[in-house]
């Protein structure tokens, strides 16, 4: 549950916030929203990687279609993608979405130093001997 | 600790996918800022619809003004005001083509390097020792010192920068994103760069160092024979044969030898062998209407964004429609209610190359008339793009820059070579056209054009009145006979230019008898003409021209738009017949030469027949003049016509042996069979590589390129015929490059096309506007608007309104 809760926060804040921040904004929301909520690792990867995959790709493809082709066709030689404007269009996702994941992970990561797990479920089982531990 | 860690690592991490994302690396563009669909490169695709804002807010504007845009897009630009005219020109240009004006600044100034990097560091060197931003740098202090010119000037650039100053991320230019850099203010020396670059390809064509080249390689005779003044036979001038011209008193002083022949080993940067332009008007006698109608095509290099930029510029004091530079106010080619004109280059050469002696290796002077001159030096540091700058050394003396150099100044086979060059004087010809906008009659558009004075133009004229008329005007040394055919000794003044032809001397014609006038870039007059001039000229699309409007009676619109698009291979039928008959019999089986006699010498698109002919041509071509190809080419291959000349001529000259072959002498016999064999086994190879039916168009490959060469944003194989030395002077990447056709009835009819499109914008639908209709020799129907509210169907109205900074 949080982890939709948590797309579908990252896309609403990556859209109003994108009129005022360049295109960064979608490292900084995910960032920010992996502080503030508590998910695990991967969670605040892929909520973020797929709110900004989905927030790009269709933004794009709404461009693609509404230009009729038009300068899609172009870019995806140009980049050079052979000229397949669908592989544009997911490349656009990809690149979204993976900058976006890894600011959330990031975030994920400042959180748990900043909060600091106050009794961590194995060190309560106590230390292990570091040449028993994968016996 | 392992969380730090990790939280470290995944922070170094971000931070490297950030710097690669938002500044990209080396060549790869930076795909965040670029690849975001809400401000990057996507937000560059415009919508099938085209939309307009009703209203735009502009700071800089005293007045409202209104433009209205047609269906493919032109502006119609009405203003209460000139400043608000020449303001809106700069705004409404700068908003479809703002790139392309600023990068073709920067590649006249020798600042392509900050743009891509190291790869055009030797084009920026040679630009700056070409001295175009000393000319500019001249240009602007006569702009400034013409109140007039000056307010114009001023209030384009200010509407440029208006524009520039309402841009975000979202809305700059797609090569910026691309390219990554960001657009500075523009300037009025921005815009004198634009007409010195134009200047400088237009008289790029001067020849000296390659001729002196060719005396010390082949000796004087057989270079007056290759390389003539005159051809041996008429030539069909702009000045009608047979026109007396008043004689000159001009005495001049004269040195012993005319020139250097020496070898200088470089081959000098040269504009393409197809630049050039037809116009023509023809007197309401020989018209439909009866009234006078104006053509003309310019061929320049086909880019896109293409070089023109079409615009209808009004106020109360006056109303023109006509093609525009991006960066330069006024039209340049076009019409008002009252007369056409337009443009071909006038093609004498105003370049004189010098060799320069300096008194030792510290280059700091010069000699000239026996006493040692200081040569003044510039540092240019050339940006480079992911580089530290290169710094080059500049030398001026009293011609302009030091161009070409090799060796010290002690060695014997050492040369400094700097040019003179009219377009290096102060001069103005921004305010020829800003006059002719407005001209109504003869006795204007004579006015208007008399002060212009570099790249020498050829002025054709047509008024409603009846008028047609032509002038080839510009500004041209008077010369001694063969004065800068050759490098000339820069250390003596009887070399320098003494004086200039006077202006009303220069070549002209006013309603002649025959009914029309017209240029072709041909020599502007036959050799009773008082004054020597040298030059590149052309000796096909002239004859061409001249004999169809002589045959032409009743002339309708589209009898003129047959005409710029005529693809008869006048060369062909003066050459082939010859190569035919000299062919020996064992290749008449060939299919090759079955097509080509049946052909009837028109280089139509589908022509497979042209395409034989062509690569023959320059299988020959490449073959007889071997002996220019030694080392390196540092000479010019002679123009067709002259070898052509000699081929009829002198079958068996000196020139068709070939050098390699020391054991036979070769005639134009043996090389006619030779150049067949190499021909075929070309078309077979071409053939066999491409997979598919040989035809004119495929084997031409005409493409419109980007600008900055992005291929995917250029336009390749484009059906259409053609060639140079043809009327429809399509080459491949050469070509008319606005064709217009102004029928002076009332109202007056005009009909237009070229190779590109309004919007520079390659996610615009107004992109390629005009390329089919280009390429089929159609053409559109120009919108004279008699006032803002004349509007036709298709048409969006838009309001500049005026705000107070």
């Amino acid at each position: 549950m949080k982890f939709f809760i948590k797309i579908l926060l990252t896309a609403a804040m990556v859209l109003a916030a994108q009129y005022y921040i360049p295109w960064y904004v979608i490292m900084m929301v995910p960032f920010i929203l992996s502080i503030f909520i508590k998910t695990n690792g991967a969670s605040s990867f892929f909520s973020a990687f797929i709110a900004v995959f989905l927030l790009w790709i269709i933004q794009a493809y709404l461009i693609h279609a509404d230009s009729g082709d038009i300068l899609t066709s172009r870019m995806a030689h140009v980049l050079p993608l052979g000229g397949n404007a669908n592989i544009l269009l997911l490349v656009t996702g990809a690149i979204g979405g993976l900058s976006a994941g890894i600011g959330g992970l990031t975030g994920n990561a400042f959180r748990n130093i900043l909060i600091s797990p106050t009794k961590n479920k194995k060190r309560k089982t106590g230390y292990v001997p570091l040449n028993q531990r994968y016996r | 600790m392992r969380r730090f860690l990790w939280f470290i690592l995944l922070a170094g991490l971000s931070a490297g996918v950030f710097h690669v994302l938002q500044f990209g690396i080396g060549s790869i563009p930076p795909a965040g800022k670029l690849l975001n669909p809400y401000s990057g490169f996507w937000s560059n695709a415009e919508s099938s619809k085209l939309k307009i804002k009703d209203k735009l807010s502009i700071p800089g504007l005293f007045e409202e003004v209104t433009v209205v845009y047609d269906d493919r897009m032109v502006p119609h630009i009405f203003a209460n005001n000139e400043h608000d005219l020449y303001f809106a020109q700069g705004y409404i240009t700068a908003s479809h083509r703002l790139w392309q004006m600023e990068f073709q600044t920067h590649f006249a100034a020798g600042r392509v390097s900050e743009i891509v990097g190291e790869k055009t560091l030797n084009l920026d060197r040679m630009q700056r020792r070409k001295g175009l931003m000393y000319a500019a740098e001249l240009t602007v202090e006569a702009f400034e010192s013409d109140t007039l010119a000056n307010q114009i000037l001023q209030s384009y650039s200010d509407g440029v920068n208006a524009f520039i100053s309402s841009l975000t991320y979202k809305t700059l230019p797609i090569e910026y994103k691309l390219l990554n850099y960001q657009p500075e203010p523009w300037s009025k020396l921005k815009s004198a760069l634009l007409l010195k670059y134009m200047a400088d390809m237009l008289t790029g064509k001067s020849n000296d160092i390659e001729l002196s080249n060719a005396v010390a390689l082949l000796g004087e005779e057989i270079t007056e024979l290759i390389y003539p003044d005159f051809p041996d036979t008429l030539n069909d001038p702009i000045v009608p044969v047979g026109t007396t011209f008043s004689q000159s008193s001009a005495r001049l002083d004269t040195p012993q030898t005319v020139g250097i022949h020496q070898r200088f080993n470089v081959t000098p940067e040269k504009t393409s062998d197809n630049i050039g332009s037809n116009n023509w008007a023809v007197a309401g006698a020989k018209t439909k209407s009866g009234a006078p109608i104006l053509c003309n095509d310019p061929h320049l290099q086909l880019n896109l964004p293409s070089i023109w930029y079409e615009i209808q510029l009004a106020m109360p004091s006056h109303n023109v429609y006509g093609v525009s530079l991006p960066g330069s106010p006024a039209v340049i080619i076009g019409f008002n209610n009252y007369i056409a004109w337009g443009v071909t280059n006038g093609t004498q050469d105003v370049k004189d190359w010098y060799k320069v002696v300096f008194k030792d290796q510290t280059r700091n002077e010069y000699l000239f008339d026996g006493e040692w001159k200081p040569v003044t030096k510039r540092v240019e540091e050339i940006r480079i793009k992911g580089k530290k700058p290169f710094a080059d050394t500049v030398l001026f003396t009293h011609y302009g820059t030091i161009t070409y150099e090799e060796g010290l100044s002690d060695d014997t086979s050492a040369y400094h070579l700097a040019y003179a060059w009219v377009g290096l004087e102060p001069s103005n010809e921004l305010m020829s056209f800003y006059h002719l906008n407005s001209a109504r009659n003869y006795d204007e558009y004579v006015n208007a054009i008399k002060t212009f004075q570099c790249p020498g133009q050829n002025f054709v004229f047509a008024s409603g009145s009846g008028d047609i008329a032509i002038w080839q005007q510009g500004k041209f040394p008077l010369k001694w006979p063969k004065q800068g055919k050759y490098v000339m000794d820069g250390s003596s003044s009887v070399y320098q230019w003494q004086q200039y032809i006077p202006q009303s001397e220069n070549p002209h014609v006013l309603n002649p008898s025959r009914n029309f006038v017209s240029s072709a870039n041909q020599h502007p007059t036959d050799s009773a003409y008082p004054f020597y001039y040298n030059g590149f000229f052309e000796h096909y699309r002239n004859r061409r021209i001249n004999e169809r409007l002589t045959l032409m009676t009743n002339i309708t619109i589209e009898d003129m738009m047959g005409l710029q698009n005529d693809n008869f291979n006048q060369q062909a039928s003066e050459c082939l017949p010859l190569m035919l008959r000299l062919l020996s019999s064992q290749h008449h089986q060939s299919a090759y030469i079955n097509t080509l006699s049946q052909w009837n010498y028109v280089n139509d698109a589908n022509s497979e027949a042209a395409a034989v002919f062509e690569t023959w041509y320059y299988c020959l071509d490449t073959l007889i003049w071997d002996e220019l190809y030694v080392e390196g080419k540092m000479t010019e291959t002679p123009l067709e016509f002259t070898t052509i000349r000699i081929m009829h001529k002198y079958p068996t000259h000196a020139v068709f042996d070939i050098k390699q072959t020391t054991d036979k002498k070769e005639t134009l016999n043996d090389l006619i069979n030779q150049s067949f064999e190499k021909a075929m086994q070309l078309l077979d190879a071409w053939k066999q590589k491409n997979n598919k039916p040989l035809t004119w168009y495929a084997y031409k490959s005409t493409s419109v390129q980007h600008l900055a060469r992005i291929m995917p944003f250029s336009i390749t194989e484009i059906e259409i015929g053609g060639n140079k030395r043809i009327v429809n002077a399509c080459d491949s990447r050469w070509g008319p490059s606005w064709r217009m056709i102004v029928s002076m009835e009332n109202p007056i009819r005009a009909y237009g096309v070229y190779p590109g499109g309004q919007s520079g914008n390659p996610g615009s639908h107004y992109y390629t506007t005009g390329i089919e209709k280009w390429s089929k020799g159609e053409y559109f129907e120009l919108h004279f608007m008699n006032n803002a509210s004349d509007v036709r169907q298709g048409m969006i109205t838009q309001t500049l309104q005026a705000i107070k900074p």
